[in-house]
């Protein structure tokens, strides 16, 4: 039984202490070399013995860390797990294919970053010609359930263009579903282009470094298809990329969680969700408490 | 036929697609996993460069590494004008492989910053960002005296050079590596100049600029 | 400041009105990022010639307006496109919501700003006009480059009351220190006025440090005079050299 870490506990609340968290790319982890991060402030070595075994942590003072691979990544729980990793069931279908993104890091509180990841309106502005242009910037309506499990948005309709070699430019309303499955962690959902039947999932599992600096995780699980992996990597992490200097000179660093801090836009239906969800739940690390 | 092996998160490798895009230049891409993946170490890259870094060309069997060695190569040999690297005298070769150097000292201090806290690399990022600031003083103060002569580019002359490219991603990334520009005017107002160069194109990160007037 | 007619609370940072960038180096089409007393600022001139000081904040997310655009009548948030109209700082169109007029709340905090003396000046007092422009009496003079301190405002401003020290225009090249007297005086915490005066005359400048925040200054100076333009240059980077030397001594000393 992995031993309970005392030090720091206090800071951070039981939603967040008692769950879990990505710590590390499992692509990045070397056999026999020590990786070290850090989480919600305390400093974690991983050490892998063998691809196979699951990695062993240790935290700042010594004392060990319950440990799960799941999803590509590496997860820590610093508490008491009150639940499992986050379940996502079109991940877990068999035959599915899956690719990291790469770990990067932003100068942000997670909270921002999560926020980011659903929010549509950008898209023209932050990823023009990638996942939006000019002048197709409108934001339909859509609509968030609240559930045990999360955050769920109906279908957010946007529209996108794009330009296939050799051919003239098109475009096409993409549907698109958001998941916020933990405070930290999101998921987007889309029908994959070949079996619209199926969905996609691209996810951001988000690592709390402190509360105003996070890693960001991404994962995409897709049906096969003829797409290189190197072509899907360079994909996310073109939009990762493109997104960080806006979170990076987002301000205040941390989330408000206070309505009167910020103007919300109708568009911003899933920011307000989550801003209500975080304080309902508690949850103040990365954020500025309502009555902060 | 152009072979860039490239890296989209990587500097050097934009100054590349740079020159190319502002040449006109067609090229074809291999993608090499720099980061997670580490692919710039494997045995296959490394047969073509062995010092495994990134980026390197080959234009028909020519293959060169180093950012500045390809920026300089291609602008003698497709660029009819001769202004992005004039070689018509030692004073201007002399002047241009002077900001050259410069621009290696931002990647090995901006670059490293950006590195440390994007990329998660373990490095002395103090140091790295303190060596920055000190390079952004000595450009700045070149770039603003540049303008009061009447000149918007690095080489001082009337017109940009591979100077300004070799310069230009790493100074427009700085924030990424918690180096900030605010207070390095002449600087703020040299990167909107590249950014309105005909064929500029943009690396992620880096967001357009107004149109001039 | 009192024969400039511009009123300054002595050591008071409310009310107070500092220069934060010579006219110059507000450009067409861009936006000057600098910060006042910890509040940062963008700083944009409209094509009509009007100068915006602004919050570096866009009131829809947080996002500093200085990653934007200035279109030349708009400032443009790059996060979703808001388009912030000169003057007024109102949001005058949501791209996400292209058939619906901005809410009201959706507007830049602005400064009260003005042109005087070759700089842009503001202030963060919230009863001040929003702007004015140079009137025909404003005086000619020469703006020198503006420096960034890593050092308080306090230290800076004490620094060049102390010993800044240069060589009058009409000096000649060669020129000894010993041969020009320098007669400094400080007309408020933030305003110090230099008189140097060699055999062939004398020169007026004067020194403004600008507070960015506790740590650091930023000092602008000018030449109370035009300066012939066979001059220029060389005056330029004189008090460049001058207040690089200053900056030397203040950045090394301990704090």
């Amino acid at each position: 039984m992995a031993q309970r870490i005392i030090p720091l506990r206090s800071t951070i609340e039981p939603p967040l202490l008692d769950d879990w968290h990505p710590v590390a790319d499992v692509g990045a982890l070397v056999t026999g070399r020590d990786y070290k991060t850090k989480l919600f402030g305390i400093p974690l070595t991983i050490a892998i013995s063998d691809k196979a075994a699951t990695p062993a942590i240790q935290s700042g003072d010594g004392g060990a860390v319950d440990a799960k691979v799941k999803y590509g990544h590496v997860w820590a729980c610093l508490g008491v797990p009150a639940r499992d990793v986050v379940a996502i069931p079109e991940a877990d279908e068999p035959g599915r294919c899956s690719v990291s993104g790469g770990s990067l890091g932003v100068a942000s509180s997670g909270l921002r970053t999560v926020e980011n990841f659903f929010d549509l309106a950008h898209f023209p502005f932050v990823h023009t010609n990638y996942l939006g242009v000019e002048p197709y910037t409108q934001v339909m309506p859509y609509e968030v359930v609240v559930s045990p499990d999360g955050l769920r948005t109906s279908i957010c309709q946007f529209y996108q263009t794009f330009q296939p070699a050799g051919a003239p430019a098109t475009g096409e309303h993409v549907s698109y579903e958001y998941r916020v499955f933990r405070p930290y962690s999101v998921g987007l959902f889309k029908a994959n282009p070949h079996h619209p039947e199926r969905r996609d999932c691209v996810a951001l599992f988000v690592q709390p470094v402190d509360e105003e600096t996070c890693i960001a995780h991404s994962w995409l699980a897709y049906v096969p298809d003829k797409i290189e992996r190197s072509q899907i990597r360079w994909f996310m992490q073109l939009i990762m990329a493109q997104d960080k200097p806006i979170l990076e000179n987002q301000l205040p660093k941390r989330l408000p969680l206070s309505l009167r801090t910020e103007n919300s836009l109708r568009c911003d239906t899933l920011s307000i969700a989550y801003r209500r969800w975080l304080r309902d739940l508690k949850v103040t690390y990365g954020a500025i408490p309502a009555d902060g | 036929m152009i072979l860039l092996y490239d890296y989209v998160l990587s500097g050097d490798c934009y100054k590349v697609r740079l020159l190319l895009a502002m040449l006109g230049l067609e090229y074809s891409v291999r993608h090499v996993d720099f980061y997670p993946g580490c692919e710039q170490r494997s045995a296959w890259f490394l047969a073509i460069n062995p010092l495994g870094q990134l980026p390197v060309l080959d234009d028909d069997g020519l293959v060169l590494r180093d950012a500045h060695a390809i920026l300089t190569y291609l602008a003698v040999k497709y660029d009819g004008s001769g202004q992005w690297y004039p070689r018509d005298s030692a004073p201007t070769i002399g002047n241009v492989a002077m900001w050259l150097s410069f621009a290696q000292g931002i990647t090995e201090t901006v670059s490293a910053a950006r590195l440390h806290d994007t990329m998660l690399s373990d490095l002395d990022v103090i140091k790295a960002r303190k060596g920055a600031h000190g390079l952004f003083r000595v450009l700045e103060e070149h770039l603003w005296f540049a303008e009061q002569e009447g000149s918007d580019w690095i080489c001082n002359w009337s017109h940009p050079t591979i100077a300004d490219i070799a310069c230009f991603p790493y100074i427009v990334l700085s924030e990424e590596g918690g180096i900030s520009r605010q207070n390095y005017s002449a600087i703020r107002r040299w990167t909107d100049r590249v950014k309105n160069l005909p064929r500029f194109v943009l690396a992620p990160g880096i967001f357009a600029t107004a149109p001039r007037a | 400041m009192a024969e400039m007619g511009i009123t300054v609370a002595d050591q008071a940072p409310a009310g107070q009105w500092f220069p934060l960038a010579a006219l110059g180096e507000v450009t067409v089409r861009h936006i000057f990022h600098t910060q006042l007393l910890g509040e940062e600022l963008a700083i944009w001139r409209a094509d009509d010639g009007f100068v915006n000081v602004w919050k570096n904040r866009c009131p829809h997310r947080g996002v500093r307006l200085t990653l934007g655009t200035n279109s030349g009548s708009e400032l443009l948030c790059r996060y979703h496109g808001l388009r912030f109209t000169s003057r007024t700082g109102q949001c005058a169109f949501v791209p996400a919501h292209p058939d619906r007029t901005p809410a009201k709340v959706l507007c830049v905090k602005r400064y009260g700003s003005m042109e005087r003396y070759g700089f842009i000046w503001a202030t963060l007092d919230d009863g001040a006009n929003v702007y004015s422009q140079a009137g025909p009496e404003d005086i000619h003079v020469t703006t020198l480059r503006s420096l960034p301190f890593d050092a308080p405002v306090g230290a800076v401003a004490e620094a060049l009351a102390r010993g800044y020290r240069f060589q009058p225009i009409a000096a000649p090249n060669d020129a000894q220190e010993a041969d020009t007297d320098c007669a400094i005086e400080m007309l408020d915490a933030f305003t110090i006025r230099v008189t140097a005066s060699h055999r062939g005359g004398s020169t007026t400048v004067m020194l403004f440090p600008q507070p960015v925040d506790d740590a650091r200054t930023v000092v602008h100076a000018c030449v109370l005079d035009e300066v012939p333009q066979q001059h220029r240059l060389a005056v330029l980077r004189h008090h460049n050299d001058c207040l690089a030397r200053l900056r030397d001594i203040v950045e090394a000393s301990p704090v």
